[in-house]
């Protein structure tokens, strides 16, 4: 059940963009792909829609190729940055078209959000802002009766008001009517509570497939002397390191040896997500 | 279903682009002359309702138009993907629209040319068709007709067919490479025509020459328009054929450029 | 209700305590509805799975039910179930940790006990 790419692999002239990625995404999960500028998110987005070509690899849904089929890429929703409609269309010519080509339109609940986003349907979408072209992208992205929706940098110039209802809206609109959501974005702290599963993408391949909660279980700081905090993370999975002074903290991620005696000076606490993403993906430390 | 969906689309559109690029040759047919008289006689005595009727331009203007609409690939091509339909589905809602569309503007075309213009110019019906092909079927047949009709459907047709072959082409080219193209192309052919110019009396173009003969119905005869319609009606059916097949297989490599 | 973010604690674990305080201080009185999961995920932006795993806990410990289409109640007795966990949870949260920290500052047991009735009876007004 759901969409599976397998070993995904996308090179641009002699450049690796994705090495063998392979992922699962289920039903009426939210989920979080994150990756540095450049690490192959809207690529590998631009493939699973069929806008680009994998060099190896397939994407299905259910068992079946997405690849030139109507049904199932009328099924998939993806918000990118680029802006794929035509500037002169008015906004409301548009949701009529993506009425008609999806085979439904939620028109209530998109006049709801123009209203509460401020937006004009009159509008032609040339004439909108980079905020409210993202605006524009998120009420189709909502509106629609897909089951995937993939949403890439929901968030592109838009203030802090907007963000918030934003992310009301989604959760609003998730919980009565359950569907998958794919959000990537480099804002983490501001989505980190909404997603449930975490991909992180680095150097087109995947490094991270998890579920938040288990993440940040196995996500540790160890703040102490620096000598002390040194010898207590020796062995362990250390993907970070800040000091001031003497004062060290060491970013942990994996178990920590439970047999090892916790020395009285040192401290242990947990990280957030942004937090463990950074270290993550720096290039500083170790990676599993 | 989706097809149905996107003819519609797409033929809402053509349709409203059709209507603009008619309104705007009449108003170049009438207003044009009108205005320009104005310009530099400072009176209307030149003009005369009558002169203006007889231009037949609908036919180029035609041609122009569907070429140029055909050549649009790329922008629908983002505006669909974004909304989940398949390459093949629009190909597949293309060809009815071309086909239809321009066996409708042959009609308009036949209508215009037998209400508006034939009655002025004096009743000497000279369309190209007639000139060529009006004797085969007989003068006054009431076969000439469907057979106008349908070699003009089919050379307009062709025209869309050819059009959007060079839309799906550029479809796949970045933006630089187009633009060098556009650049290399006609150097290359005015390369190409002086080359041949220079060396054709060389070569044996007996059999092109006899091919072409073949593809246009000449027949040798000392009367006018005995020429045989179905063979330049056949040989564009196939090209409509052949290029239509061969705009699909290039459509299926159209991606979406620039990451 | 206030969360903290920084992952010193799982949002759900967060989500379970702060409706089991609701109860404790009378915020959420028994028989009452509690907040819903869709209301907590829109106000706090927690995904709604999250909000319904802090929820499952409560239901276990039998704090709180769910009353068909209606959503989640105070049980009855909550209040009383919440006290007396707390209770029994106090040696080994409080008591210990204050013995311990009574060693460093070189405080003995007389003087502790002292302490602790001076607490008393100023808090006792």
């Amino acid at each position: 059940m759901g969409i599976k790419v397998t070993e995904v692999a996308k090179k641009f002239g002699r450049k690796q963009i994705l090495q063998n990625i392979s992922l699962e995404i289920e039903p009426n999960r939210i989920y979080g792909l994150l990756g540095r500028n450049g690490a192959g998110k809207s690529t590998l987005l631009n493939i699973i829609t069929d806008r680009i070509f994998a060099n190896g690899g397939s994407v299905t849904i259910d068992g079946i190729p997405t690849h030139e089929h109507d049904e199932l890429l009328g099924n998939i929703y993806l918000m990118s940055e680029v802006n794929l409609y035509p500037k002169r269309a008015r906004l409301q010519d548009l949701f009529k078209s993506s009425k008609n080509m999806y085979g439904g339109f939620n028109e209530a609940y998109a006049k709801h959000l123009c209203e509460a986003f401020e937006l004009n349907p009159k509008q032609r979408f040339g004439q909108l802002s980079t905020g409210y072209r993202t605006i524009f992208k998120l009420i189709i992205a909502l509106c629609l009766p897909v089951d995937y929706v993939f949403l890439d940098e929901p968030i592109l110039g838009l203030d802090a008001n907007h963000r918030e209802l934003f992310y009301k809206e989604l959760l609003d609109t998730y919980s009565s009517h359950p569907r998958t959501f794919v959000i990537s974005t480099h804002m983490i702290e501001e989505i980190a509570n909404m997603i449930e599963h975490v991909f992180v993408i680095e150097n087109g391949k995947i490094l991270v497939d998890d579920d938040v909660d288990h993440m940040l279980s196995q996500a540790y700081v160890i703040t102490g002397p620096g000598e002390t905090v040194d010898q207590y993370t020796v062995g362990l999975n250390v993907i970070g390191t800040e000091s001031l002074g003497n004062l060290k903290g060491n970013y942990v991620f994996g178990n920590l040896n439970d047999d090892r005696e916790i020395p009285d000076t040192i401290q242990i606490s947990r990280m957030d997500l942004q937090k463990l993403f950074i270290h993550l993906t720096s290039g500083e430390g170790g990676s599993k | 279903m989706k097809t149905k969906m996107i003819f519609k689309n797409k033929f809402g559109y053509y349709l409203k682009g059709l209507g603009y690029t008619y309104i705007l040759t009449f108003l170049f047919i009438f207003l044009l002359p009108i205005v320009f008289a104005l310009l530099f006689t400072g009176s209307l005595d030149g003009i005369s309702i009558h002169n203006l009727l007889k231009n037949n331009l609908l036919p180029f203007i035609s041609i122009l138009f569907l070429v140029i609409s055909s050549y649009r690939v790329y922008g629908p091509f983002k505006f669909y993907i974004q909304n989940g339909i398949s390459r093949r589905t629009v190909w597949k809602a293309t060809i009815w629209v071309t086909a239809l569309l321009s066996l409708l503007m042959s009609v308009i075309n036949y209508c215009y040319y037998y209400a508006v213009i034939l009655p002025n110019v004096g009743n000497v019906d000279n369309t190209f068709y007639n000139q060529l092909f009006g004797q085969f079927l007989g003068f006054h047949s009431f076969w000439n007709i469907p057979a106008q009709i349908l070699y003009e459907w089919l050379l307009l047709w062709s025209f869309a067919v050819l059009g959007m072959f060079f839309g799906s082409l550029s479809a796949l080219l970045k933006k630089r490479t187009r633009r060098m193209l556009w650049i290399a192309i006609p150097i290359g052919l005015v390369v190409l025509v002086r080359f041949l110019m220079q060396f054709h009396t060389g070569m044996n173009l007996d059999w092109t020459m006899n091919f072409i003969k073949f593809v246009v119905g000449y027949t040798e005869t000392t009367n006018e328009g005995e020429w045989n319609p179905f063979h330049p009606v056949g040989f564009m059916a196939i090209m409509i054929i052949l290029g239509t097949i061969i705009n699909y297989w290039i459509q299926q490599h159209i991606v979406l450029k620039n990451q | 209700m206030q969360f903290d973010f920084s992952g010193q604690e799982p949002i759900y674990l967060q989500v379970a305590n702060q409706i089991e305080e609701g109860i404790f201080t009378g915020a959420f009185k028994e028989e009452t509805q509690v907040p819903s999961t869709t209301e907590m995920s829109r106000e706090f932006h927690i995904n709604p799975a999250t909000v319904l795993k802090g929820m499952n806990i409560l239901v276990t410990e039998k704090l709180v039910e769910k009353r068909r289409g209606l959503g989640m109640f105070v049980k009855k007795g909550a209040y009383q179930l919440i006290l007396e966990k707390r209770q029994n949870d106090f040696f080994e949260d409080y008591v210990k940790k204050i013995v311990a920290e009574a060693k460093n500052l070189k405080l003995s047991e007389t003087e502790l006990i002292q302490l602790i009735k001076r607490g008393f009876q100023t808090n006792g007004d």
